[in-house]
C-alpha cells in the first residue's frame, strides 16, 4: 500500500468495550487529536449524571499502552472524574494505519461537532503528516470550511505548528483573526511575541487589528528596527499602558497614532483639510468630505435638511460663507 | 545575462511541437518531464528557489491592448506576449501577483501565432500598432532561447502602420545588433535610480551596462526608448534619479529618443503580501499609498505630482524633445507635473502615434 493511500474501513460495531487502565493512556494530544480550548465541565457533568453512553476508540501502540482515536475528552473528563479505568473499544495496531485512525477521528467529529480554528489547524497538520498538500487542499480543506488555497493551508499549518498556546487561545477565544495569525506567523518569532502581546492590550475588533499589524510591520521596515524593539520605544509602551483600559476608543486612537506614523504627509492633508473646513463654522447639518486619499479631485458636500425652505436657507448662507472657495486646496496647513 | 533553469515541465499536448524539441534540445542536461496543463506547478523562477521552465500553448490572443483602466490616461500600447514571467526577478515586479502559474513559461505556438498577429495589423494599415513584447517577461531576456526577436525584426521592419518595441533591464543586445534590420524597430530600457537598480532589480543588468547596451544600439543605427517604471520613493530620491539622468547623458545622445515614460509605483494590493514574504529587506512598499481609482495602490497624488514633476523637468532641461509621457496618470496629474495633458487615452496615443511617424516615417 502506497504512501497516503486510504485502507478499506472496518467494522467497528460488533467490538465490544473493555476496561482499559487509565494510566494505560497515553494523554498527550496524538496524531489523532482535534481537540483544543474545550471546556471539559459539561461532559463531566453528562458523565455523572448518565454514565458513558459512547465509548472511546483506541489503538495500542506497541509495548507502550494505548493512544486515543476518538474520544480524546471523553478520556480526560473521566480522568478529572478519578476514574481509575474506562471502559474503551480496542484496536490491534495492525488493524489500522495512523492515516485511518485520523480519518476516523475527523469524521466522526465532523458529524458531531464544530471545529475551532485551531483545531482545524490540528487537522491540517496531522493530515499534512500523510498527505500531499494537493489532496488536503482538494478534499479536505472544503469539509473543515476553508478556502482550498495553498496561502490558507500555509496559516492553518502555521497555526498548529509555530503559534504558542498565548496565540492560538486567543484564536478560540475570537480576540485574534486567523489573518491576523497569518501575518505574525510571517514573522520571526520574538517580533510576533512581541507584537502579539502589544496588540492584546486594546480591544481591536478584527479588522483594526489586521490595521495594526500592518502598520506595525510596515514602521519597522521604514524605519529599520524590529518590532520587538520598535513596540519597546516610549510612544508605543506608553500607548499600551493607556491602552490598558481596553475600551474601544483607545483601540482609535492607536490605530491613528499608527497611521499618523506610517502617512505623515496623508495625516497632515486630512488634519489640514479638517482644519479648513472647521474654521468655516459651518451649521452642523452641512458636511464637506474629501476624496479618499486625495485621490480623486472630486469633493463631497452633504446637507441634511426637513424641507424645502431650510434647504434654501442653506444654500444661501453657504453661499456667503468666506474661505469655501479654498476648500480644496491640498496644502497641509489650515488656511485660515 | 545566463539563464538557468533547474528544471523544464513540458505540458502534454506541446511535447512534439518542434519548438519544444528545439528548446529542450538547446537546454539538452537539464531534467525535463512532461506533465498536464492543470498541474499546479510548485516553485518559481526566483533566486534561492528551484527554477522552473514552462514549455506550453498559449491559448488566447497573443496581441492584446495594453489593460488600462477608466480613471487613468492609458498609452494604447499592444501587449505581444511570447511569454510570461520574467528570469530578473524585480522585487516589486506585478507579475509575481499576476499569474497564478509560477514559473517561466514559453508559448511554444508563439511561431505559427505571428502571422495572425501581423494579419491583424495589416486590416488595419491606417492605423498605428506601437507593440510590446516586454510587458510579461523581459523582451531580451529569453530570446537566446527562443531566438524569436529576429523573426519579429524581420516581421515589423517591413511593415509601414506598426513600431515593434523591446524593453529590457539586460544588456543581452548582440543578437539584436547582428540582425540586418532597423526600421520600425525600438529598443528600449527601463531606468532606475542607482540604488533602487542594485537593491530591488538585483537580477538584471547594472546601470551602466544597461546603458552601455543603450549606446550600441544607438550607434548602431536603433531608435531608443527609455522608461522610468516604477520611479520609487525613497531617502535622497532626488539626487539618486539625477544620478541616473546624468548617466543617460553621458551614454547617449537625445536625438533618436522617440520617448521616454514616467511611472511612479503602483500595484494590486495583493502584491504587498508577496513582495514582504519574497523580498523582506525590499524597500519599494516604503512610501505613502493609497488605493487609487482602478483599485491599484498609488502614492498619493502630491507625492506623485512631485515625483513626476522633478523627472520630468529634469528631461526637459535635457533635450526639449524626449517624448516624455506618463503611464497611467490622471489628467490633473499630467497637468500639474507635466505643465499640460492629452486629456485622454485617445490623446496620448495620438501624441505617441505622432512621435512613431516623425522617427519612422
Ligand atoms: S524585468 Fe520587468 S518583467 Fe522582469 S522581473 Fe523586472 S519588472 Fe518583472
Amino acid at each position: 500500500m502506497e504512501k497516503g493511500e486510504i485502507k478499506k474501513p472496518l467494522d467497528l460495531s460488533t467490538r465490544n468495550p473493555e476496561p482499559v487502565p487509565i494510566d494505560a493512556i497515553d494523554l498527550n494530544p496524538g496524531g489523532c487529536c482535534m481537540s483544543y480550548g474545550f471546556d471539559l465541565e459539561p461532559l463531566k457533568e453528562s458523565l455523572r449524571l448518565h454514565g458513558l453512553l459512547n465509548t472511546p476508540l483506541v489503538r495500542e501502540k506497541r509495548g507502550r499502552g494505548f493512544g486515543v482515536v476518538s474520544g480524546y475528552r471523553r478520556v480526560l473528563a473521566l480522568k478529572a472524574l478519578g476514574s481509575p479505568e474506562i471502559p474503551c473499544r480496542i484496536l490491534a495496531e495492525r488493524e489500522m494505519d495512523d492515516l485511518q485512525a485520523l480519518l476516523l477521528n475527523l469524521h466522526e467529529n465532523l458529524a458531531a461537532r464544530r471545529f475551532n480554528e485551531v483545531e482545524k489547524a490540528m487537522v491540517i497538520a496531522r493530515l499534512s503528516m500523510h498527505l500531499a498538500p494537493r489532496e488536503i487542499l482538494k478534499t479536505y480543506m472544503p469539509l473543515l470550511g476553508l478556502h482550498s488555497r495553498p496561502s490558507v493551508l500555509e496559516i492553518y499549518r502555521g497555526i498548529e505548528n509555530d503559534l504558542d498556546s498565548t496565540m492560538k487561545q486567543a484564536l478560540v477565544r475570537g480576540s485574534l483573526s486567523v489573518q491576523a495569525a497569518g501575518m505574525l506567523l510571517e514573522l520571526e518569532k520574538g517580533d510576533r511575541k512581541a507584537l502579539f502581546e502589544w496588540l492584546i492590550k486594546f480591544k481591536f475588533n478584527m479588522n483594526q487589528m489586521i490595521q495594526a499589524v500592518d502598520l506595525i510591520i510596515d514602521i519597522s521596515s521604514i524605519e529599520g528596527v524590529r518590532i520587538a524593539r520598535l513596540l519597546k520605544e516610549d510612544e508605543f509602551s506608553a500607548l499600551a499602558e493607556e491602552g490598558q483600559g481596553n475600551r474601544p476608543q483607545q483601540a482609535r486612537h492607536a490605530l491613528s497614532f499608527l497611521r499618523a506614523k506610517r502617512f505623515p504627509r496623508l495625516t497632515r492633508m486630512e488634519q489640514g483639510f479638517r482644519k479648513r473646513v472647521s474654521g468655516l463654522n459651518l451649521p452642523p447639518k452641512v458636511r464637506i468630505q474629501h476624496p479618499p486619499g486625495f485621490e480623486s479631485t472630486e469633493y463631497r458636500m452633504e446637507i441634511v435638511f426637513e424641507n424645502g425652505s431650510e434647504l434654501a436657507d442653506m444654500i444661501r448662507f453657504l453661499s456667503s460663507v468666506s474661505g469655501l472657495e479654498r476648500i480644496c486646496e491640498e496644502g497641509e496647513g489650515g488656511g485660515r | 545575462m545566463t539563464l538557468r533553469v533547474d528544471e523544464i515541465l513540458v505540458a502534454r499536448d506541446a511535447l512534439r511541437h518542434p519548438e519544444t524539441q528545439r528548446i529542450l534540445e538547446c537546454l539538452k542536461g537539464t531534467p525535463h518531464r512532461v506533465a498536464d496543463i492543470e498541474e499546479p506547478f510548485r516553485g518559481s523562477y526566483d533566486p534561492g528557489e528551484k527554477r522552473l521552465l514552462r514549455l506550453e500553448f498559449h491559448r488566447g490572443a497573443f496581441l492584446k491592448p495594453c489593460p488600462g483602466t477608466r480613471n487613468y490616461i492609458c498609452c494604447g500600447y499592444q501587449v505581444l506576449t511570447p511569454a510570461a514571467n520574467c528570469p530578473l526577478g524585480c522585487t516589486y515586479c506585478i507579475l509575481q501577483a499576476y499569474f497564478n502559474r509560477p514559473g517561466l513559461r514559453i508559448f511554444v505556438n508563439f511561431r505559427e501565432a505571428l502571422d495572425g498577429v501581423l494579419a491583424v495589423i495589416d486590416n488595419e494599415p491606417d492605423r498605428v500598432f506601437r507593440v510590446g513584447t516586454g510587458e510579461f517577461t523581459d523582451s531580451l531576456a529569453l530570446d537566446a532561447l527562443t531566438g524569436w526577436n529576429r523573426r519579429l525584426m524581420a516581421a515589423f521592419s517591413r511593415r509601414s502602420n506598426a513600431v515593434i518595441e523591446f524593453k529590457t533591464k539586460t544588456s543581452a543586445v548582440r543578437a539584436m545588433l547582428e540582425s540586418p534590420h532597423r526600421r520600425r524597430i525600438i529598443m528600449s530600457w527601463s531606468l532606475n535610480s542607482p540604488s533602487m537598480a542594485a537593491w530591488e532589480e538585483r537580477g538584471a543588468a547594472p546601470l551602466r551596462a544597461r546603458l552601455e547596451a543603450a549606446r550600441a544600439c544607438q550607434e548602431a543605427g536603433f531608435v531608443l526608448g527609455f522608461h522610468f517604471d516604477p520611479l520609487v520613493m525613497h531617502p535622497g530620491w532626488r539626487e539618486d534619479y539625477m544620478r541616473t539622468l546624468d548617466l543617460l547623458d553621458a551614454y547617449v545622445e537625445p536625438g533618436s529618443i522617440i520617448w521616454v515614460s514616467l511611472g511612479t509605483f503602483r500595484f494590486m494590493p495583493a502584491l504587498k503580501e508577496v513582495i514582504r514574504r519574497r523580498h523582506p529587506r525590499s524597500r519599494v512598499l516604503h512610501g505613502e499609498f493609497v488605493r487609487g481609482l482602478d483599485g491599484k495602490m498609488r502614492y498619493i497624488r502630491p507625492l506623485r505630482v512631485e515625483m513626476l514633476r522633478f523627472m520630468s523637468e529634469k528631461l526637459k532641461a535635457w533635450d526639449r524633445d524626449l517624448g516624455v509621457y506618463l503611464c497611467m496618470e490622471s489628467d490633473v496629474v499630467w497637468q500639474e507635473a507635466m505643465g499640460w495633458t492629452p486629456r485622454t487615452s485617445e490623446g496620448l496615443s495620438r501624441y505617441l502615434d505622432a512621435r512613431v511617424r516623425k522617427f519612422f516615417g
